[in-house]
């Protein structure tokens, strides 16, 4: 009777934590304005970072404890020039100078199931193990955020034809001396056809005081 | 007092985890540069895509993931290192450029060497070549080689990503060192801390000591 309850109290235990290391994110709503821009030579940077409540609604994620700045982009080409952009010229410049490249969905997904795992402290075994029924690896279970991010995410290399309009999501990853209070800036760097020197666009980010990182 | 006998076999079962857990071996190797080296003279540090030398078992986002697990650890724990760190190589003077081959990728189980030692390690290694930016020349390598190993809880606790993530570090500091570069001194309070990560993520991610 014992060895029963003991057996239907684990498999409980195994389909919460298997509940618990599922995806649940939403589609993003395609954006034709973005709150901050800069404009050089017809062309036209907008970016925004989401705010905590938007970051969960799409990614089933709290910024502020995965440490991910989550910027939407959109590049506007008003000119005759085509510009290659490549997401790792796109930086996320903070007020100590530092500057950060985007990293791949893959690193996000990668800290959002750690936040999701760090909620079963001194249980490693059930979130570890049991929440994983293939038992063959623990990536698996981030699979279906690397392919929601991935979809998410601004082109890794991508041509910005003439009257065209490109945009996705750049996620930063927040050193933890980084606050949430601290103003940042994004620089993007677009190279030309022609091969004339790189177009370069600063868009300065005004953070909220509470709302996200 | 006698114990019930139903208590046995959770007594036995708490004995036998840590017992699982204590009794395996991980060897693990540092990054290992020529000596006479330095990179003091590079101010921009540029970490480009390392090289699959596994072939069809390595997932492409691991050619990322290992380079952005080195940055974010330099920008963690050595944010003065270089004034710029970039991904893609500009073939300018003061430019450090880092890439390299991985050369063995094992996934393991968790499963496994959660049921018994010697079952399902996870073995990662990987070759990184130092360069100059502006002539290309090779100025050092050097090798990372991490197996893990457990068995028990500890050795499930603990996957190919953490392996990843571990080299990334290992890499980090290597750089770090031959630059001369110290690590950030970490407050020992942060008056944002509760806002910007709960305690559990800060010990994964505030960590440069040690």
């Amino acid at each position: 009777m014992q060895r029963k309850r003991c057996g239907a109290i684990l498999l409980c235990m195994g389909f919460l934590a298997q509940g618990c290391a599922s995806y649940k994110g939403q589609p993003l709503s395609v954006a034709r304005s973005l709150r901050f821009r800069a404009t050089a030579d017809q062309v036209t940077l907008q970016a925004e970072p989401l705010s905590g409540t938007q970051v969960e609604a799409a990614f089933d994620a709290k910024p502020e404890e995965i440490r991910v700045l989550f910027v939407r982009a959109l590049f506007q080409n008003a000119g005759e020039t085509p510009y290659r952009i490549e997401r790792k010229q796109i930086r996320l410049v903070t007020n100590q100078g530092i500057a950060l490249t985007p990293v791949s969905p893959s690193r996000v997904a990668r800290k959002m199931r750690l936040a999701h795992d760090a909620l079963a402290v001194g249980s490693v075994f059930l979130f570890e193990v049991l929440s994983y029924p293939s038992f063959h690896s623990a990536n698996e279970a981030s699979d279906a955020m690397v392919q929601d991010l991935t979809k998410k995410t601004f082109p890794e290399l991508v041509e910005l034809a003439p009257h065209t309009t490109l945009g996705g999501m750049l996620y930063f990853e927040l050193p933890s001396y980084v606050t949430p209070q601290d103003s940042v800036r994004i620089d993007a760097a677009l190279k030309p056809g022609s091969g004339a020197e790189p177009l370069i666009l600063q868009v300065p980010l005004i953070a909220e005081p509470k709302e996200g990182v | 007092m006698k114990l019930s006998s139903h208590y046995v076999p959770l007594l036995l079962g708490l004995v036998w985890l840590p017992a699982m857990s204590g009794c395996a071996a991980t060897p693990l190797q540092v990054v290992k540069a020529e000596a006479g080296v330095d990179f003091k003279r590079y101010t921009t540090l540029t970490v480009k895509d390392f090289q699959n030398g596994v072939g069809d078992a390595l997932p492409p986002r691991i050619l990322q993931d290992l380079p952005e697990a080195v940055v974010a650890h330099l920008n963690e724990c050595y944010p003065k290192a270089f004034g710029k760190i970039e991904r893609t190589a500009a073939g300018s003077p003061e430019e450090l450029v880092i890439g390299g081959t991985i050369t063995e990728y094992r996934e393991g189980s968790r499963f496994a060497r959660a049921m018994l030692i010697g079952l399902g390690s996870a073995k990662f290694a990987t070759d990184i070549s130092f360069l100059d930016g502006q002539s290309g020349r090779e100025l050092t390598k050097a090798k990372v080689d991490l197996l893990w190993a457990m068995g028990g809880l500890v050795g499930a606790s603990q996957g190919i990503e953490d392996l990843i993530e571990k080299a990334g570090r290992q890499i980090a500091d290597a750089i770090a060192e031959k630059k001369g570069a110290r690590k950030r001194v970490e407050a020992a309070s942060k008056p944002l801390e509760p806002q910007i990560g709960g305690a559990q993520q800060e010990t994964r991610t505030g960590k440069c000591q040690g």
